[in-house]
């Protein structure tokens, strides 16, 4: 709680407590040249002197200081002499000793006012050293020695000590004062009401009972509490007897203080003391009281026991009512008030220190506006300490709209600032949002919403953008829930026009800030709302993999199996897995932000928080429209250095204000990621493998993160196909790859090698089941398979056993079509090899499968002629043409007899050949010729000339038939007719047999060779 | 005689659950009348709340609450002890048969009708004089 640090004597002094009563008040005022910075901490130091011990007895005396007392302040000084001041302390500074005397006049005019009532003055210099040569005035003293506070605790001792002995003086010459002589003491609201004395009785009673109540007085500030009982009590049979109401009270509250000082030590607890030089303690003479009339019988009186706490009470509460009685009196019943207040919070009875307070409130009385805002700042104070913290918040805002009322010429922004700043607790406005528990409502809505408000209106005044700002913000986070769109908005156009005025600000002042509100403890989670945080593993090919240690499979079968029906909790087997991220790569985290505000939110910086291993985040700016989301946001950073690394928040600048949110368990993607820590890895180089082959995007792996799908290298075979290309590994990264677990020796940093790889692709034949003829095998459907190259690397530098794997796939989709051995697809321009390993063929299949044995070679008029090239051969009509046709065995078992034929014909439509060429070609030479024999490797070469004697087409068909079976069709036929006894199977057999030995013996030149006789 | 009355039930966060104004000229005025005037009033209704907040402090110190720490708060400027007495006990079986709905949740605001109507009946039985 702040309080109105004028530390000023106003009229009424709203800090009263009974103690005060045995203070000695003594103002403290700066002369001459003194800066405000050094007079205070002067001042600090003197009033850091609370009490001044008597040597040699218990006696102990209090001290108050003030800097200022206004006149007013004295008016009663007459009636409680603690409100008179007794001492004054001017503090000066000079250079030299002359100019001391030069502050003489000043000190004149500062001691004016009060010289009536003042017992001493004393005017500290600073600055300078007495010297023999000047001679100073007695009431100067001189600081400047080496150790000026010692210096300052000896001068102020004396001077304590002077103001003690004159109060001694004075008080035995009260004591041994004739009754007689005494004077009837007035307060200066009772002038007039006195005028007649008819009663001299009562007059004399009156006389004494004030004259003891003073002497009381004197009692207390000379530290002697139950002389000063005994005097006010004394002085309270009197002036009861007396109908003196207004002094009676004072009596009373005379006994209670002087009780109060003698129950309590309060006294004892202050560590800072002066001690008074000795010399005064000579003075310090007990003298018994004189005896004054005889209507009082004082003996017992002596030596009075103090009053209970009941009593204190009781004699209080009948003061306020003596005092409420009294016309005038409203000064001295507001502060009673305060005191009864102050004395009720000490024996801790709130409630009967709150009706005390309310009472001090209702007192009827004009007040100026600094005291009206004393007045409610007091009561702020006062609540705060019962414990009735909202009434206290109650009354911080009214003092604060009190600082800003019209009445006053200025108004005092600051001080407004200060009491709404403390008002906030009671409203249950915590700063420190973090702790505040969720999930319910806490405080009154509308009452939070106007103290915001209010505090917003007073920080503009103040004059600091940025702090206007932050309180807008502040409202706008923590009231988010209760404002309507059009506040929201209202003040979202305030936030963006200061925000464009001072773009800079907020973060400018840091250490001058005058805000208490501390926004690092904000947490501007609503702006915007943080949903789904995750954090994301690297690319498939930067994670780094645990390399299996070969120990663990010695581990397991070391140790005996034991079984156990305590599984590790399910839960804990997932949060091991944790994600690892690289030292020196970047890692990423990625979340959903909403905007829930009616207006488009510009955050800048919004870098993530960690803790743990070192992290270099990359800060990012949002600009969100209004009530819109979600928007993913993805957060980078590069961890560098190894170790666990913890992410605690992020913090995110909105506005110009910078606040650091931490990461709950609703922020999460799934909850039990959270606390979200990372591993990082020591930093591990980067292989870069590129292929000549083609590429492909591929299906990512995780269908959420389409960035994770990996570049593939993707082939399309057929069956038996092979590709061939290179894989280039390079090493990107700086340091280097020490192993690679396919062995293609050691990497160094910043080498690459190519690798050649050759793909092949294979098809498995369908295993022909046995009895089942029709074996499903469609060659046109397609068939794909993922193969991997994986790449290990890591390097040696490195202790935690980790690589990474570069997964190469390829994906073929084959359209086999193949039925031989050795394809060769022209069309395709794609050839390969088959695999028939599951194929199984007789002799019969492998004849049609395996090459023809016996190949030709046919030239032309000279010229080779290639049957899967050359189309046709154009020759004139009627001209030769030279047939060479050469034949080879490439069978590796010899072949023959053979029989060699050249058939010219003629294809009419529909492709039926006209093989009567009757008169229309003509040949020289035979067009058969039989061959005895052809041993393998070896070849035949026949010759013949033809001449064509019409145009048109005319096409050559080269065969050759083995003819060593020509004789057997007859036989054949005759044994099929007489052994067709035998079974059906076995007739069967032999037909089948037959017709493979008839495909088998001919072979032709295919394609035919076409000729094109032209005119 | 005619008074004002602001009845609000602060829960246990120091939270408005409910809070209605009466006044018994109110009865004469239909809704929308009311709700102009009191709009009117604005800068009354919040004194309102300020005081009812500030008094919870005593309130907590001396007076009796309903067991969830729910505080039945009357600022009246007529004299009434009776008439408001017998308002609160009213409105206590009312407000139990509120926290008796399985649907309600302790400390949130009451955004009944039926509760609204009721606590109006109450209050026309036995504060206006």
């Amino acid at each position: 709680m702040c309080s109105v640090s004028l530390l000023s004597m106003l009229r009424i002094d709203f800090g009263q407590s009974l103690f005060d009563h045995c203070g000695v008040l003594i103002l403290v005022q700066p002369v001459g040249y003194i800066g405000d910075k050094p007079f205070k901490s002067i001042y600090d130091e003197i009033s850091g002197y609370r009490t001044a011990q008597v040597p040699n007895t218990t006696r102990r005396l209090l001290l108050r200081y003030a800097k200022r007392v206004t006149p007013q302040f004295l008016e009663w000084g007459n009636f409680h002499l603690h409100k008179r001041v007794l001492g004054l302390i001017c503090v000066g500074k000079c250079s030299e000793v002359s100019e001391v005397e030069k502050l003489e006049n000043a000190v004149n005019e500062i001691k004016n006012p009060f010289s009536a009532i003042l017992f001493n003055t004393r005017c500290f210099v600073f600055g300078c050293k007495s010297t023999n040569d000047v001679k100073v005035r007695k009431d100067f003293a001189l600081i400047g020695g080496e150790d000026p506070s010692r210096d300052l605790q000896n001068n102020l001792a004396e001077f304590v000590a002077s103001l003690f002995n004159v109060l001694e003086s004075k008080r035995l010459s009260k004591l041994s004062e004739k009754i007689d002589k005494i004077v009837l003491i007035k307060t200066h609201v009772e002038h007039e009401s006195l005028g007649g004395e008819n009663d001299s009785r009562t007059m004399k009673r009156k006389t004494v009972g004030r004259s003891k109540k003073y002497t009381g007085d004197l009692c207390m500030l000379a530290g002697l509490p139950q002389d000063a009982l005994s005097q006010y009590l004394i002085a309270g049979e009197h002036l009861r007897s007396a109908n003196d109401v207004l002094w009676l009270a004072g009596a009373f509250e005379g006994q209670c203080a002087a009780s109060l000082a003698l129950i309590s030590d309060e006294a004892q607890k202050s560590t800072n003391s002066l001690i008074l030089p000795t010399e005064c303690a000579a003075n310090s003479v007990y003298v018994t009281s004189n005896g004054l009339g005889n209507e009082v019988d004082e003996s017992k009186f002596r030596n009075p026991s103090p009053l209970s706490k009941e009593d204190m009470v009781d004699r209080l509460s009948e003061a306020l009512k003596l005092y409420n009685r009294v016309k005038g009196a409203a000064v001295l019943e507001t502060e009673a008030n305060l005191k009864f207040t102050r004395l009720l919070i000490r024996f801790q009875k709130p409630i009967e220190a709150s009706i005390a307070l309310q009472n001090s409130m209702s007192v009827n009385i004009s007040l100026t506006e600094l005291e009206k805002i004393t007045r409610f700042n007091t009561a702020a104070i006062l609540y705060d300490e019962i414990g009735f913290k909202r009434k206290a918040a109650f009354f911080s805002k009214i003092s604060a709209v009190q600082c800003v009322s019209h009445q006053l010429q200025k108004p005092l922004w600051q001080l407004s600032y200060n009491f709404l700043m403390d008002a906030l607790e009671g409203y249950r406005i915590h700063q420190d949002q973090n702790n505040v528990s969720k999930g319910h409502q806490n405080g009154w809505p509308y009452l939070q919403t106007r103290i915001l408000n209010d505090l917003i209106l007073t920080s503009r005044y103040l004059g600091d953008p940025s702090l206007y700002i932050r309180h807008v913000t502040f409202l706008l986070q923590t009231m988010h829930e209760h404002l309507s769109d059009q506040e929201k908005r209202e003040l979202s156009t305030i936030l963006e026009s200061s925000f464009k005025e001072h773009p800079a600000s907020p973060r400018e002042k840091e250490n001058n800030r005058m805000d208490k509100l501390d926004m690092n403890n904000l947490s501007l989670t609503n702006m915007p709302v943080v949903r789904s945080f995750q954090v994301q593993p690297l690319a498939p090919h930067m994670r780094p993999v645990r390399k299996r240690v070969l120990t663990d499979a010695g581990n397991s079968s070391g140790s005996p199996f034991i079984f156990s029906t305590l599984r590790q909790n399910r839960k804990e087997a997932r949060k091991v897995k944790r994600v690892k991220w690289v030292c020196g790569d970047i890692g990423q985290v990625s979340l959903d932000v909403f905007n829930p505000m009616p207006f488009e939110l510009k955050a800048t910086n919004m870098v993530l928080c960690v803790e743990g291993a070192e992290f270099e985040p990359y800060p990012t700016c949002l600009s969100l429209p209004a009530k819109a989301g979600p928007h993913t946001v993805i957060l980078l950073g590069i961890p560098k250095s190894v170790g666990s690394l913890r992410i605690t928040g992020y913090t995110i600048t909105v506005f110009g204000v910078e606040s650091t949110c931490k990461l709950t368990e609703s922020n999460m993607k799934s909850k039990d990621e959270f606390p979200v820590i990372v591993d990082v890895v020591a930093s591990m180089p980067v292989l870069q493998v590129s292929t000549s082959l083609p590429k492909v995007r591929s299906r990512p792996p995780d269908p959420d993160a389409p960035q994770s799908a990996p570049l593939v290298t993707a082939v399309t075979l057929y069956a038996g196909q092979s590709i061939k290309g290179t894989v280039k590994l390079e090493n990107t990264s700086k340091l280097p790859v020490d192993s690679l677990t396919i062995t293609i020796g050691e990497e160094s940093v910043g080498n690459s090698t190519d690798i050649t790889v050759t793909i092949t692709g294979a098809r498995r034949f369908p295993q022909r089941l046995e009895g089942s003829e029709k074996a499903k095998y469609d060659p046109e459907a397609t068939w794909g398979l993922t193969g991997s190259i994986h790449f290990e690397y890591s390097t040696e530098a490195f202790a935690s056993n980790m690589y990474r794997k570069v997964e190469t796939y390829s994906k073929p989709q084959r359209q086999a079509k193949c039925k031989q051995y050795v394809c060769d697809l022209p069309v395709c321009r794609a050839s390969g090899c088959g695999n028939v390993d599951n194929l199984k063929l007789d002799a019969a299949m492998l004849e049609v499968l395996f090459l023809d044995p016996i190949v030709f070679e046919a030239s032309i008029n000279g010229k080779a002629y290639d049957s899967t090239t050359s189309n046709e051969v154009t020759v004139s009509i009627s001209s030769i043409v030279d047939l060479v046709v050469t034949v080879f065995n490439e069978s590796d078992e010899s072949r023959g007899p053979l029989l060699l034929s050249i058939d010219p014909y003629q294809e009419q439509a529909f492709g039926c050949p006209v093989t009567e060429l009757d008169g229309k070609v003509t040949w020289f030479g035979t067009l058969k010729s039989r061959i005895s024999e052809l041993s393998p490797g070896s070849s035949l070469c026949h010759c013949c000339s033809l001449m064509f004697l019409y145009t048109g087409q005319y096409t050559i068909s080269i065969s050759c038939s083995d003819v060593s079976a020509e004789q057997v069709p007859c036989n054949d036929a005759s044994s099929a007719i007489a052994e067709s006894s035998h079974s059906s199977e076995t007739l069967r057999r032999t037909s089948v047999d037959r017709l493979i030995n008839e495909t088998r013996k001919s072979w032709t030149f295919s394609p035919p060779i076409k000729i094109h006789v032209v005119e | 005689m005619l008074g004002n009355y602001y009845f609000a039930i602060v829960g246990h966060y120091d939270n408005p659950v409910f809070e209605m104004e009466y006044n018994p000229t109110m009865k004469s005025m239909d809704s929308s009348q009311s709700r102009d005037q009191s709009y009117k009033r604005d800068d009354h209704r919040h004194l309102n709340q300020f005081i009812a907040h500030a008094a919870l402090d005593l309130v907590d110190e001396t007076m009796w609450t309903t067991t969830g720490m729910k505080r039945f708060m009357m600022l009246h400027d007529v004299k009434n002890e009776d008439g408001i007495k017998n308002f609160f006990t009213d409105v206590y079986e009312i407000y139990i048969k509120v926290l008796m709905n399985p649907f309600y949740d302790m400390n949130c605001k009451i955004e009944s009708p039926n509760f609204e109507r009721k606590v109006q009946g109450a209050a026309k039985k036995h504060l206006s004089l």
